[in-house]
């Protein structure tokens, strides 16, 4: 176990603490719930063990099964599962069992090569396939299992595994390692399974399972009064049955029997213990927080110790050295300028990613600006693209000069990209106003061409009237030329009549001569 | 911690043991992925490492989802060596990682894998519940 939190990601390596195990494979997980409800019904019934022969007493058979591998993951998480009373007395009670070696905590570093590529654990029980490599039997087995298709690999070369059975008395694909590796395991070192109880066992992981079943004192076990049902860690065991509520003599507080030298210890309020080096009375719930601040025997080092002072000195020698030690001095002054220091730390990293923030949007506007790259000639931007036609039909209108359409396209690698924005809106900007200049030189030039058409149109209209006048006039002439010829041809028959005979003899006299039916006309005007 | 992680793998967030964050690089110049870091989520299931974890890119404000026709650009990754079949209990983060890495570094095509729309549109499954026909043997 070289590094013990290495990323390697040993999730079982990382729960190996005696503790809830959070990865108890589902059915093996329920056939031991299963199992243990059965027996627990046995167990908690405390007639049973009154007497010598219970009608029903847990089978040898069935103790077995209880401690088997499968079972211990479930034994071990029951302080978590929502398990009925019985239930946990029972699991309690029925400790010891197998321990799982894996949740425990190893303090000699494993090699490498001694771990398990499956639960990154040191091997426990180690089997080795046919091609050599080598797991612990139950992460083999879970492993082969979970293999759906029929057909078995080996889960680190994917080799064939054959011989192997659902049934662990049938598997024939594993043979055992050599005993030196056995060996090697044996001797790594450990703490006990019930440390958190209070157990400074440490030594070889072969001898932790003797040390739990036959000496830790802090093992549970069933308490010797049978009707009681209750647990008993093994030093209390040679004791009577301790699960009464007694009175604590000084507090006067009703507590369990057998907590009641733990209460005493650590918790009662009343009771005072004096202090072992001082000497003071001092009451034992503040004894841990005495001991370790105010104690004036206890050692403590300089307050300027964090930024360099090495003094260290009883409490009560520490007062003359801090009013001299000139780090101790410094020290308030230190810390808090490690606090705002902190802060600002806090804020630049704050600030930083802001900035990356904001960088990561600049340089995607950058991009956006310069999609292609700045050597081609072509219009770098659609905006451009845009403006360029515009560009064109300005300068063919001449209303402005060229001169600022030139750099628009031909220098776009410019400094920075705000210039070419500004140089942009500039170009743009002319554009405009050159847009409008031509527009008003447009106006101009068709109010002129409408103008000049409708006075021609006008003085054409004033010639066709005149002439359309001339017409009429000769019309007229005509007209009152004929009738004169009419009213002389049929004078004294008809006289002054202008009916249809006059039509009718229109056509006849229709190449008159103009000048003899003038006059006389003019004379029957005169005779009129 | 780091110390011990290939050039490139870096461990992002580990605060419990359903997900964990890493971040990977593409360590040659591969134009493709060049000046580009890559987020991966990895979520254990239960039974972990039986069963394989469920590996997918996500997408952040500096992290994209890169481009190989094996990774479909909601981060899912199609590789024979995540799903059920191709998945062995020896594997690990690093390891897995590591074979992410070298996809990638292999890669020559700038493109994501053919459907990639319709599927990133449709697709309403988790990654280990989508069956994927592995038939490039190239990567």
């Amino acid at each position: 176990m070289s590094a013990p939190n290495s990323p390697t990601l040993g999730l079982f390596r990382s729960d190996a603490r005696p503790g809830p195990l959070t990865i108890p494979p589902p059915n093996l997980e329920g056939t031991a719930t299963a199992t243990a409800t059965a027996t627990a019904a046995t167990w908690s019934d405390p007639r049973q063990f009154v007497v010598g022969a219970p009608p029903n007493p847990p089978s040898p058979l069935a103790l077995r099964a209880l401690t088997s591998p499968s079972n211990r993951r479930a034994t071990l998480a029951a302080p978590t599962l929502p398990l009925g009373h019985a239930d946990s007395i029972r699991k309690r009670s029925s400790l010891p069992a197998d321990i799982d070696l894996s949740t425990l905590d190893y303090i000699t570093a494993c090699d490498e090569n001694l771990i398990c590529p499956i639960c990154r654990c040191p091997l426990d029980k180690p089997v080795r396939l046919a091609c050599d490599h080598i797991f612990c039997d139950e992460c083999l087995n879970r492993a082969l299992e979970a293999q759906r298709n029929g057909e078995r690999n080996c889960p680190s070369c994917r080799t064939r595994v054959h011989g192997w059975s659902e049934d662990a008395g049938k598997q024939k694909h594993k043979t055992s390692i050599p005993r030196i590796l056995t060996q090697m395991l044996d001797e790594l070192v450990v703490r006990c399974p019930n440390g958190k109880a209070g157990c400074k066992w440490q030594d070889k992981r072969g001898e932790v399972q003797d040390h739990v079943d036959r000496y830790c004192d802090y093992t549970l076990l069933a308490c010797p009064e049978s009707e009681c049902g209750e647990v008993v860690p093994r030093k209390h065991r040679g004791k009577s049955c301790l699960h009464f509520h007694t009175k604590c003599e000084d507090c006067e507080q009703s507590v369990l029997r057998l907590d009641l030298e733990a209460h005493q210890e650590s918790e009662c309020p009343k009771r005072a213990k004096d202090c072992s080096k001082c000497g003071a009375n001092i009451p034992v719930r503040e004894l841990i927080s005495h001991l370790s601040s105010k104690c004036p025997e206890t050692i403590v080092s300089c307050p300027g110790s964090p930024y360099g002072c090495s003094f260290q000195s009883p409490h009560a020698d520490l007062k003359p050295h801090t009013k001299t030690c000139p780090i101790a001095a410094m020290a308030p002054f230190l810390s808090a300028q490690q606090a705002r220091q902190d802060t600002q730390e806090a804020q630049q990293k704050l600030l930083q990613r802001k900035v990356d923030v904001l960088e990561g949007g600049f340089s995607s506007i950058q991009s956006l600006l310069y999609t292609s790259d700045a050597g081609t000639r072509t219009p770098t931007t659609p905006l451009e693209a845009m403006s360029d036609p515009m560009l064109r039909s300005g300068s063919n209108n001449g209303a402005a000069s060229a001169s600022s359409t030139a750099p628009a396209t031909e220098n776009p690698p410019f400094d920075s990209s705000t210039e070419h924005l500004l140089f942009l809106h500039d170009s743009l900007r002319n554009e405009i106003s050159r847009v409008e200049n031509a527009l008003a030189v447009l106006d101009a030039r068709t109010t002129m061409t409408l103008l000049n058409e409708s006075l021609r149109a006008k003085e054409e209209m004033a010639h066709t009237n005149a002439a359309i006048n001339g017409m009429r006039m000769q019309l007229h002439w005509l007209m009152s030329a004929r009738l004169q010829a009419q009213r002389e041809q049929s004078g004294p028959r008809a006289g002054p009549s202008v009916g249809g005979g006059g039509a009718g003899g229109a056509a006849g006299a229709s190449a008159p001569m103009l000048r003899p039916v003038r006059r006389s006309s003019e004379e029957s005007r005169q005779k009129l | 911690m780091h110390a011990h992680l290939p050039p490139g793998i870096t461990l992002v967030q580990a605060d419990n043991l359903d997900t964990w964050l890493m971040d990977i690089r593409v360590l040659d110049d591969n134009p493709i992925y060049r000046n580009q870091t890559y987020r991966l989520k990895f979520v254990f299931s239960g039974s972990y490492p039986i069963e394989a974890p469920e590996v997918t890119f996500v997408k952040t404000e500096s992290h994209p989802i890169p481009m190989h026709p094996h990774i479909y650009s909601n981060g899912i990754i199609c590789l024979d060596l995540l799903d059920r079949q191709g998945w062995s209990p020896v594997h690990n983060v690093e390891s897995v990682c590591m074979s992410l890495q070298s996809m990638l570094t292999g890669n020559t095509k700038n493109e994501r894998p053919e459907g990639d729309e319709s599927f990133v549109r449709n697709n309403r499954l988790r990654p280990r519940d989508v069956s994927f026909y592995f038939h490039d043997n190239t990567v």
